[in-house]
């Protein structure tokens, strides 16, 4: 294979790696703020429900969870894989794709309802209560006053999961998804050269570079107040 | 002349036998009061003896277990009958009173003049369609002075300082904005000038001092014009040399007869401004009475002795 050839495989496995990233963002950052409203309800039942989720989903690591999500249509509710490859119209490799996002979803929306606790709990009471005598809704408290702040206040713990999630990305190839590492890890083993290893390695730096300046960009724009 | 006689007779606040507890600690046994249209009450009394707590439930952020709170004339809150606690309705009732907290709370993602300006957007909104098109205009006016300082920049950015300039036309660009803004809210605008802060419109909270904040924070609550305006210990928070600004800001509401409930430890102030003085400790209320009752002849022993003590810190 040449230099170019090995590029243009790597740049497939790439497309892979960076369609996981934005399945997973876009789905898990409103998942994630969901499961931390529930975690924060005041009705026990659902508070509980939720904790244990989020126990269990940090507690266990990613690529058991996985496999388990691959493995609860066919033994749980009896669906054959083939069959629920049908329904969605895709096939066997495309439902190794819904298992994976589905997995990293659920695993990254516990990580994010946690960073989201946190920042709607730090928030002053005060500023709540301010709202309130001022005679505004819960929706509006909610959305203009809190939600801003909780914004500013959790862009760095958001940015780090972030960042590990790109990395995460490369434990799909447990299910045989072709992603950027897995690419390269089979051109090492059937071409005989090391150095598409360390190309990867590359293409994961640059993305994550990329976000780092975004990150930074964000911050900076939301510097002009302090919570 | 007739109406002065009745406002005068009948109380604009009425607050009857409220109980409130925290788990097991009593906090507020019983007090009752009532206060006139355009009088102003000092709270005084030491710390824990329920005097937030008193204005919290005034303000509905507390819901005590019995009695009445009623504002000129209407019922507002009573324990003993079947009230609506709906979030919707307490939101209305709110209206009545306005609260100054001690530690400001103002909203530091929003600027002087949108914290003051914020509120009456949201109650009365105004007409949407009148909105829409006041946003539009400012829109193509800022489009057009986008346009204009595009060309003035291109016409001298090689002559001159390229990042100096572009810092120059952009914070002309800013003070059209501001201007703009302040043009849609103009009686946040005159609040803030009220209590002398015309100069520090654009200015978000961490710009400014501790005594700046609590004056945004009280025309804040001017804003929404509540018929009574509850202080709970406006200047604790502040440097000594800070105080005199905000306390000067609630004299001159007394000058314009607003009616007012101001929790304070500033003993000075509380006797000079005061029509009327509620020593509260324990929950209860200890004395009440003219400012020359209660601080010049007091008759509790309780009183006496705070008073006292309150005289050694200075
Ligand atoms: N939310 C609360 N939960 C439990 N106890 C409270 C709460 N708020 C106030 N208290 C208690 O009520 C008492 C009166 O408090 P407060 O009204 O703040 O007094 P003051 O303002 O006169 O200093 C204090 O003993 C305080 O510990
Ligand atoms: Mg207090």
């Amino acid at each position: 294979m040449s230099f170019g050839e090995v590029l243009i495989e790597l740049s497939r496995g790439f497309g892979y790696t960076v369609g996981l990233f934005a399945v997973t963002l876009v789905a898990a950052i409103p998942l994630g703020i969901i499961v931390a409203l529930c975690s924060m309800s005041k009705f026990r039942p659902v508070k509980w429900v939720t904790k244990v989720f989020i126990w269990v989903v940090r507690g266990t690591p990613l690529l058991l969870q996985m496999i388990v999500v691959s493995f609860i249509p066919s033994t749980v509710m009896m669906i054959s894989n083939k069959d629920l490859a049908n329904f969605f119209g895709v096939g066997a490799e495309g439902l190794n794709f819904i298992f994976v996002a589905v997995a990293f979803i659920i695993n990254y929306a516990a990580y994010f309802a946690e960073i989201f606790r946190g920042g709607i709990e730090g928030i002053p009471r005060g500023q709540r209560e301010a709202a309130q005598v001022l005679g505004m809704k819960r929706g509006q408290a909610f959305f203009l006053i809190i939600l801003p702040q909780v914004c500013k206040r959790i862009l760095a713990p958001i940015s780090n999961e972030v960042i590990t999630l790109v990395k995460d990305t490369s434990l799909a190839r447990i299910l045989s998804i072709a992603e950027l590492f897995m690419i390269a890890q089979r051109i090492v083993t059937t071409e005989a050269i090391i150095w598409p290893l360390f190309a990867a390695g590359v293409y994961y730096l640059l993305f994550n570079g990329l976000l780092t300046v975004l990150f930074h960009a964000a911050e900076k724009k939301l510097s002009y107040y302090k919570v | 002349m007739n109406e002065n006689l009745i406002d005068n007779n009948a109380p604009l606040l009425c607050v009857k036998d409220l109980h409130k507890s925290f788990g097991s600690t009593q906090v507020l046994k019983g007090v009752s009061f009532d206060l006139h249209k355009g009088e102003v009450l000092s709270i005084i009394g030491p710390s824990g003896g329920g005097k937030s707590t008193l204005l919290r439930c005034l303000n509905f952020l507390e819901t005590p277990e019995s009695g009445t709170i009623s504002v000129g004339g209407e019922t507002l809150f009573d324990a003993s009958a079947k009230m609506s606690r709906k979030e919707s309705d307490l939101r209305i009732k709110r209206l009545h009173f306005g609260l100054v907290f001690q530690s400001f709370n103002l909203f530091p993602h929003f600027n002087a003049l949108q914290n003051v300006a914020l509120a009456p957007q949201l109650l009365h909104g105004g007409n949407k369609a009148e909105k829409r098109e006041a946003k539009k205009k400012n829109a193509a006016v800022l489009a057009k002075k986008r346009r204009e300082l595009r060309i003035r920049f291109f016409a001298r950015w090689l002559h001159e300082n390229p990042f100096k300039l572009w810092n120059e036309l952009g914070g002309e660009l800013n003070e059209l904005k501001h201007r703009l803004n302040a043009e849609q809210s103009p009686e946040a605008a005159k609040l803030l000038e009220r209590v002398g802060l015309a100069d520090k419109m654009y200015n978000y909270p961490c710009q400014l001092s501790g005594g700046q904040q609590q004056r945004v924070a009280i025309a804040r609550a001017l804003a929404l014009k509540p018929d009574i305006l509850c202080f709970d210990e406006p200047t604790s928070a502040l440097d000594p040399e800070l105080t005199g600004e905000v306390l000067k800001v609630i004299r001159d509401l007394k000058q314009e007869q607003t009616t007012m409930i101001i929790v304070t430890h500033e003993m000075e102030f509380a006797r000079n401004v005061s029509d009327r003085v509620i020593f509260v400790s324990g929950g209860v209320i200890e004395e009440q009475g003219t400012p020359e009752e209660v601080f010049g002849s007091p008759k509790s022993e309780k009183t006496k002795a705070f008073l006292s003590k309150m005289e050694e810190k200075i």
